[in-house]
């Protein structure tokens, strides 16, 4: 247990460093795939995502109000996926790497959720009048309580459901 | 990539508990009558481990102040997300009921007092680094709390079921 710890410690450097250091270029991965999805709202269908270093700011062409979303706050769950898979025995395996490599597509496609949860809480609650005039109050409720859950556990609740779930899949255990 | 049946069902349980346990900890109710004394608890505790190793700080409420500098614990800073996510994840496993209370149950103790150290961390990064305070509070902590969370976890299951640990990662 003492080397997985010990392990576990290292994937943790290692991720803080390259969250730290990889924010603002895989902002600029974020931002494209998270404008489409966002253009799913017809509310937002204009809106433009601009990375800007650790943040993400969304424009618009139409009166649509602007935002800052700090995206390396929604992001920096992957410091524990680095350090959970660095923490699994033989953690330079093929299957390892496959299974995080998996993990990572994974954890993109929740960053992306997780930024238009909280581009929509932005929009639905802290916009003032236009928020008013957009959003009912129950569609402010499920968008804030939304971002809540996801930004208080559910990021690393997705971590732990990855990691878990390829670490042992078949492929990593056999 | 198949998983085995048991694990499926491990993984839909711990999603279902853990946004269950999530919601009752942000019932107004439970937070005016149970998180915030807990939470002024917890800066009581934190505030006079820093008066012991000589750091001059008072509290009020949930608030630990300084000469330089003051954190205030809210939500998300007070280890309940930590223990719910540990909770969550024994209480789902297939293990026998008193094993999953009592693990869950010595975790969340465990992390708690790992929150003391977090809290008077981060006072002290405040006072001396500020310029690194932020990514410890956002970033390190968070992550090493929940790191630890896991590792109380993985702990717990090579213990009531040696079977399973056997499989672990």
């Amino acid at each position: 247990m003492l080397l997985r710890v010990l392990r576990f410690v290292g994937g943790l450097v290692l991720g803080v460093w390259i969250w730290w250091a990889g924010a603002s270029v895989y902002n600029h991965l974020l931002a494209p795939a998270t404008e489409l999805l966002l253009h799913a709202d017809r509310r937002l269908a204009a809106a433009a995502l601009v990375p800007q270093e650790r943040n993400i700011f969304v424009t618009s062409a139409t009166p649509l109000p602007t935002a800052t979303m700090p995206a390396d706050q929604l992001t920096y769950n992957i410091i524990l996926l680095l350090a959970l898979f660095a923490s699994n025995e033989r953690a330079w395996c093929r299957a390892n790497l496959r299974a995080l490599a998996l993990a990572l597509a994974i954890l993109f496609a929740s960053h992306c959720v997780s930024l238009v949860i909280s581009i929509e809480s932005t929009y639905a609650v802290r916009q003032g009048a236009w928020s008013e005039q957009h959003y009912s109050s129950a569609a402010a409720s499920f968008w804030l309580t939304s971002e809540l859950v996801f930004r208080i556990v559910g990021m690393f609740g997705v971590v732990f459901a990855a990691w878990w779930a390829l670490s042992h899949s078949k492929s990593v255990s056999t | 990539m198949a998983l085995a049946r048991r694990q499926t069902r491990f993984l839909l349980v711990f999603a279902v508990l853990l946004i269950a346990f999530y919601a009752i900890i942000t019932i107004d109710t439970v937070d005016t009558h149970v998180v915030l004394p807990f939470t002024a608890g917890l800066a009581r505790l934190s505030g006079g481990a820093l008066n012991v190793i000589g750091e001059r700080v008072h509290v009020d409420s949930t608030v630990i102040a300084g000469p330089k500098f003051a954190v205030d614990i809210r939500g998300g800073c007070n280890g309940l997300e930590a223990v719910v996510f540990v909770c969550a994840a024994m209480l789902a496993f297939h293990a026998p009921m008193r094993q999953r209370l009592m693990g869950a149950a010595a975790a969340a103790v465990i992390l708690e007092g790992l929150n003391v150290i977090r809290i008077d961390s981060l006072y002290l990064l405040g006072v001396y680094h500020r310029n690194i305070f932020e990514t410890f509070h956002l970033a390190v902590w968070q992550t090493l709390m929940f790191g630890a969370a896991v590792l109380l976890f993985l702990i717990w299951t090579s213990r009531v079921a040696p079977r399973n640990a056997a499989e672990s990662p």
